[in-house]
């Protein structure tokens, strides 16, 4: 999963984790830049290098969940740990070579996270794994890693790591891109720029875009504003009439906690046409499938709404199978 | 409570700072803020440059002339100047550039000035270690925004410099990059193993010779005849480095610079100007002003149980359930609400909430509009 950074990347990582899991299946959710707030959404403290089975409420299938962190540096310092010997090397190996490696050759570090992956992957622990990226701009030289080394290298460890990952990347089967947005102008914007350059670069499948915190419809919202708009210039007229000052006060908070619901429910309108406009964009310029999720007016994401998150996710996928013939 | 001296707007609580510093996590507008900023202190006379990381391609293109901005400040384009009804003669002194910081571009000058034998520099500037550390060692995109900050201090073209930080994990780490780049190469282990030891054969201990021999097999033999020959090249030049990083560090943290928080009401991005404002102080510094973007423009009463969608339905219409109108407004208020407590959380500084826009700022005018907020008083309620 790649996304700009604001867009809920952690937040639908965590509702396809459920979702799978809900659906039977074992999933493995994996964080790696060690900020997202995965672990904080599934309910587990924080998440470690170990892996931790997840108990949410928000589960309630036969499958199971399991998240855990892959830690850049430590993929490099365990490939550097378990390939150096001798004392100064090891004195190197723990603590600068690290540094003075990946910054001489930065894609190392990317490559190596990757073959951790991979490894999980062989491992076959899990029927699916999810991994949270790096955020948009890091996410295309994170992925296009493997591919750069293996151009600069010709043999050794590192070039087998490079193509190890890349046979898989470049198998849909076994891996593919999910793009996170929300529909707003620029993220919208740079969603295509980075599908198209993820394209261009490297050689991997993209999944359907999922487009994260779409304004649920209101019914009769749109009805119930103009009808009220309407109201509002008619009574004005017969307010006059009224001569008592008690009930004139009252009409007024009244009629001003009214105009507040209009304003609001214009705002509504409003938002919903400009996220439709920017979902429409997004169908012309990417022409991908799309699963959407809702925005939930909530103040603290619970175990509920990432169930019902989960319920909507799995819903749109089943859609989109359906769509492309049941495959 | 405001007293007499208080700010009653952004562009006030700056005050006279000739380095200011926009913080805050991602998306949440501290590009475009930083651009307004510039545009309100230009329209009160200043000559005003602003210093941008990864502009969104339509601000870039709004803010620059054709194909974008790059490392050299270009001077921006005056569709920003608003008639001022107040006056009779409108102030025209003043003037706006927008740069984007090229690492690069910026670290290659550094190096250009710094070394004088020209066989040197070169080698240094071609050396892979030395051009991956612009875009790889971390914390380096930062700290050549703070060099490149330096630089345009000392231009005499312009009164300010605003800065819009890189998007980091923490914004705060703006603060500690001026000497990311001398701490790496004095790193005591790398100068034990790299570094050549002095005197006149100059040549590697047998230990560092057999752990080279060693990374060369797993990265490449090519790699670490680049890194030997960078900590043999960077001898003697990171004192100049380190006394620039002392310069610029002391600027950051004198009252020449100021610190503006930019954020939204959302959980996460308070959460992050929350651990900013923290680390500002730890530092014994402040921010001036916050700036929380993005806010619901809905007008609730924030806490009563009319806000709650209880009160529209004793109003003589449907109950709130039936009624979209009121269930609407529930749904808007519980935001509202949430928004109001992260907003109010945010104390000590000078607060300006400013209402979310449909579509974002990406002309002129729009930037000048958003200017014109910084500079009236606008004070949460």
């Amino acid at each position: 999963m790649a996304g700009k950074g604001g867009v809920g990347k952690s937040t639908v990582g965590a509702t396809i984790g459920v979702a799978a899991a809900n659906s039977g299946y074992d999933v493995l959710v994996v964080e790696l830049e060690g900020y997202s707030s995965l672990g904080a959404l599934l309910s587990t403290d924080s998440l470690g290098y170990e892996e931790t089975v997840v108990t949410s409420p928000a589960l309630t299938g036969n499958g199971r969940l399991r998240a855990r962190q892959i830690v850049a540096d430590s993929a490099l310092n365990e490939y550097l740990d378990a390939s150096i010997v001798g004392p100064v090397a090891r004195a190197l190996g723990s603590t600068g070579a690290v540094e003075i490696v990946a910054t001489a050759a930065p894609g190392i570090r990317d490559l190596l996270a990757l073959g951790k992956i991979r490894q999980i992957e062989q491992a076959a622990t899990a029927d699916l794994v999810i991994v949270d990226a790096p955020a948009s701009g890091h996410a295309l030289t994170f992925l296009a890693a493997p591919a750069a080394i293996a151009s600069s290298t010709s043999s050794g460890p590192l070039r087998e790591q490079a193509d190890l990952a890349i046979e898989m990347m470049a198998d849909d089967k076994r891996c593919q891109v999910l793009l996170v947005t929300v529909p707003e102008e620029t993220p919208i914007s740079e969603t295509v720029e980075t599908a198209f350059s993820l394209e261009d670069t490297v050689d991997m499948k993209l999944g359907p875009i999922v487009v994260n915190g779409l304004w649920p419809e209101i019914p009769g919202l749109a009805e119930a504003l103009d009808q009220a708009t309407d109201a509002s210039t008619q009574s004005s007229v017969g307010e006059e009439q009224t001569s008592k000052k008690q009930a004139r006060k009252r009409q007024t908070a009244q009629a001003a906690a009214k105009q507040h619901q209009l304003e609001a429910a214009a705002f509504r309108l409003q938002r919903q046409a400009s996220q439709e406009r920017q979902v429409r964009r997004l169908e012309v310029e990417l022409p991908l499938p799309q699963i959407q999720l809702p925005f939930l007016f909530t103040t603290e994401l619970s175990a509920e709404h990432l169930a019902e998150l989960a319920d909507h996710f799995t819903a749109a996928v089943s859609e989109l199978s359906d769509q492309a013939g049941g495959s | 409570m405001p007293t007499p001296t208080s700010p009653s707007n952004v562009v006030d609580a700056i005050g006279t700072a000739e380095v200011i510093l926009c913080l805050g996590s991602g998306g949440v507008g501290k590009t475009t803020t930083a651009a307004a900023l510039a545009i309100a202190l230009a329209g009160q006379g200043e000559r005003v440059v602003v210093l941008t990381i990864d502009p969104a391609r339509r601000l870039a293109d709004a803010l620059g002339q054709a194909g974008g901005l790059s490392n050299e400040p270009q001077l921006v384009g005056e569709g920003w100047r608003q008639p001022n009804a107040g006056e009779s003669v409108p102030d025209t002194s003043g003037a706006v550039w927008a740069t984007m910081l090229d690492p690069t571009e910026t670290l290659t000058a550094i190096v250009e000035s710094e070394v004088s034998d020209p066989a040197t520099a070169k080698r240094i500037l071609s050396n892979r270690l030395f051009t991956n550390l612009t875009t790889s060692l971390s914390g380096t995109n930062e700290y050549m925004a703070t060099e490149r900050l330096f630089q345009l201090v000392l231009d005499d073209r312009f009164d300010r410099v605003i800065v819009d930080t890189p998007p980091s994990r923490h914004a705060i780490d703006f603060l500690d990059s001026p000497g990311r780049l001398s701490r790496f190469v004095n790193h005591r282990l790398y100068r034990s193993v790299f570094a050549p030891k002095s005197g006149f054969l100059k040549t590697l201990s047998v230990g560092s010779q057999r752990l080279l021999g060693l990374l060369g097999r797993l990265v490449g033999s090519d790699l670490v005849d680049d890194v030997v020959s960078f900590f043999s090249d960077f001898d003697g030049l990171d004192e100049g480095f380190e006394r620039r990083a002392t310069t610029i560090s002391d600027l950051l943290s004198s009252d020449r610079s100021a610190y503006v928080l930019i954020t939204s009401p959302r959980s996460e991005p308070i959460n992050e100007a929350q651990w900013i404002l923290e680390n500002l102080n730890q530092r014994s510094l402040d921010a001036h002003a916050i700036i929380v973007n993005r806010a619901l423009p809905i007008n609730v009463e924030t806490g009563s149980s009319r806000a709650r969608g209880d009160g529209p339905s004793s109003l003589g219409g449907e109950p709130s359930s039936k009624d979209p109108l009121a269930a609407n407004f529930a749904q808007l208020s519980i935001l509202a609400d949430h928004q109001a407590t992260l907003v109010k959380s945010l104390t000590g500084s000078f607060v300006t909430v400013l209402p979310e826009q449909d579509e974002p700022v990406t002309d002129l005018p729009g930037l000048a509009h958003l200017a014109s907020t910084l500079t009236t008083s606008n004070k949460p309620s």
